[in-house]
């Protein structure tokens, strides 16, 4: 049983560090949700552990961070409910040559360099109980990662929501996320088929079925769901809680299948109704909660595992130093020369680039899928979560010195009030993810 | 056409690229692995001729590649940070306070070596014997 009074003054700690972090970088014109991530690398042993260790002890016993992870991995599977229901086709109309270019090569330039670098770091940052196969393919696939919900904010906050650069990008990082989704769940079964419960040919003849069945079968049944919700004129609770049973059934048979409770969610988002009155309504419903308590759970409990002093002496900083430049090269690069290669323009292309480079809290849920499976070491962990903070808080200023406002503003008229919103496809993204 | 062989070009060299590196490194040798929880057993006849601190200790390691930490879980030790190099072991507290020199064997589940500075103040060294208690994969996370 959790101790409820240390739960309680956990959740409290977490959440007035988290929205105070956040506040100061939103001062900064940074996403709140960047100093978030700092918040929770604030209260884990890498700041408050080493400045004030008994009080760390006190505040997060090892025993009771079971508890904290439970909540934090619910709230994770919400999350990634959302961004698989905010991911629209409508998005790739007309752009679906460029986006699917765009944002194949955007994985598989940074996905080859990961695999390059995994040379390097896996006999110094690797053991035996992990295959080079795996931890290659992890490296790669972690190099690859945009964070569709951070871009869609700072698109958002920058006015570019309806700016052809904006518009590529969106639907790039829509095609990216479910591309780069597709492959992390190939890699945890690659990782996991030495010592898995479930007989490989399951997984994969599991996870095919389960992808059929959801596409063919249940969207489909889906749809009724819209109607009923257009008959009440509301997202009513008992609907709700017929849209949250999907959810947590879909991930229940991905987490038995061996591949992740996540991809279930995220699965179970993309194949929702997408009539945008009725995405709206089931996000305002969702995101709130999500945003304000369980995603700073989930950055606290990130923060926790997250120990800065694994990284410590010149070697295990150039290795640091390497990843982030890897990573950032990559990314950056690999879409820009692929926006470039399908036809836009230099800067636009190099806005593209620094948009997809944007990993944020979707780079940390992959990495701490990589942490449970064991395919990365705690110092790798602590590395990547660093090049993730800085992937992300690098993004809105490097898109100001390469987009700079006056020039997005030419382009495309800036909105007058937050009801004009964002473009068709794409719901009003809540505060402040 | 032209979208064809952009694509090609932009994904399908990268792709190969990838099963190439694939290739390479399935012949690199990594560190053994020695993350997770040791049962330690302390030989008493130490050259010191004191009390050893115990019989026995539980011994957590960290290991990230060919660097490890090592803490004594209900003890006074220090925790003991160092590399692994090969099938041995090198591990030092603060000042090189303890040491622990060790060697793995038997499918990295066994280790013997010598601790040093157990007792405090003990300039001689103290044989042990490790047994690994969680067997390798137990403990995802090392």
């Amino acid at each position: 049983m959790p101790h409820l009074p240390t739960l309680l003054l956990q959740i409290g700690v977490i959440l007035i560090v988290a929205r105070t972090v956040g506040f100061l970088f939103r001062r900064i014109n940074q996403p709140q949700v960047v100093g978030e991530m700092v918040a929770g690398i604030l209260i884990g042993p890498s700041v408050l552990g080493w400045a004030a260790p008994s009080l760390s002890h006190a505040l997060f016993p090892a025993a009771s961070l079971g508890f904290l992870s439970a909540l934090s991995q619910i709230g994770v599977l919400a999350f990634m409910f959302v961004v698989g229901l905010e991911l629209n086709p409508q998005l790739m109309k007309g752009r679906g040559h460029t986006a699917v270019v765009t944002s194949h090569a955007s994985i598989m330039f940074p996905f080859l360099l990961g695999s390059i670098l995994a040379l390097y770091l896996y006999p110094r940052l690797s053991d035996a109980s992990v295959t080079f196969t795996g931890f290659a393919l992890f490296l790669g696939i972690a190099m690859s990662i945009t964070a569709f919900p951070v871009l869609a904010r700072i698109l958002q906050e920058r006015h570019l929501m309806r700016h052809p650069v904006g518009v590529i990008a969106l639907a790039c990082a829509a095609v990216d996320d479910v591309t780069a989704w597709c492959i992390l769940a190939a890699v945890i079964v690659i990782v996991r088929a030495s010592h898995a419960t479930v007989p490989l040919w399951l997984t994969i003849g599991g996870a095919a079925a389960f992808a059929l069945i959801m596409v063919f079968v249940a969207k489909p049944l889906l749809q009724g769901l819209e109607r009923v919700y257009h008959s009440r004129s509301r997202m009513t609770q008992n609907l709700l809680a017929l849209i949250l049973l999907v959810v947590f059934a879909s991930a229940w048979v991905t987490e038995w299948l061996g591949i992740h409770a996540l991809f279930g969610a995220f699965v179970a988002g993309a194949v929702m109704p997408k009539e945008s009155g009725f995405v709206k309504a089931l996000t305002e419903r969702l995101e709130d909660l999500v945003v304000v308590l369980f995603l700073p759970l989930f950055f606290a409990f990130t923060g926790l595992r997250t120990s800065i002093g694994f990284v410590s002496g010149g070697e295990m900083w150039f290795y640091c130093g390497l990843i982030i430049l890897i990573a950032i090269v990559g990314k950056l690069v690999g879409s820009m020369l692929a926006a470039r290669f399908t036809g836009l323009g230099w800067r636009e292309s190099a806005a593209i680039g620094a948009l997809m480079n944007t990993r944020g809290l979707i780079q940390l849920v992959v990495l701490n899928i990589g942490l449970d499976i064991g395919v990365i070491s705690p110092a790798l962990f602590a590395m990547m979560v660093l090049m993730a903070l800085v992937t992300t808080f690098m993004t809105t200023p490097l898109l100001a010195l390469i987009y700079p406002r006056h020039l997005a503003d030419k382009a495309v008229p800036r909105p007058v009030s937050r009801i004009t919103g964002p473009p068709p496809g794409l719901p009003e993204m809540a505060d402040p993810v | 056409m032209r979208g064809v062989v952009i694509y090609l070009l932009l994904v399908g060299i990268p792709v190969a690229g990838v099963i190439g590196v694939l290739e390479v490194g399935r012949r690199i040798t990594p560190p053994p692995f020695l993350g997770g929880t040791w049962a330690l057993a302390i030989s008493a006849d130490s050259s010191c001729g004191g009390p050893a601190p115990a019989d026995s200790l539980t011994m957590v390691i960290s290991q990230s590649g060919t660097h490890i930490a090592v803490n004594f879980p209900g003890s006074t030790l220090p925790e003991l940070k160092g590399r692994a190099m090969g099938d041995s072991i090198r591990v030092a507290g603060n000042a090189d306070s303890v040491q622990l020199n060790a060697l793995v064997e038997d499918r990295e589940n066994r280790m013997s070596g010598i601790l040093r500075g157990v007792p405090a103040a003990c300039a001689g060294a103290t044989m042990v014997l490790g047994t690994r208690a969680t067997p390798p994969g137990a403990d995802a996370a090392h």
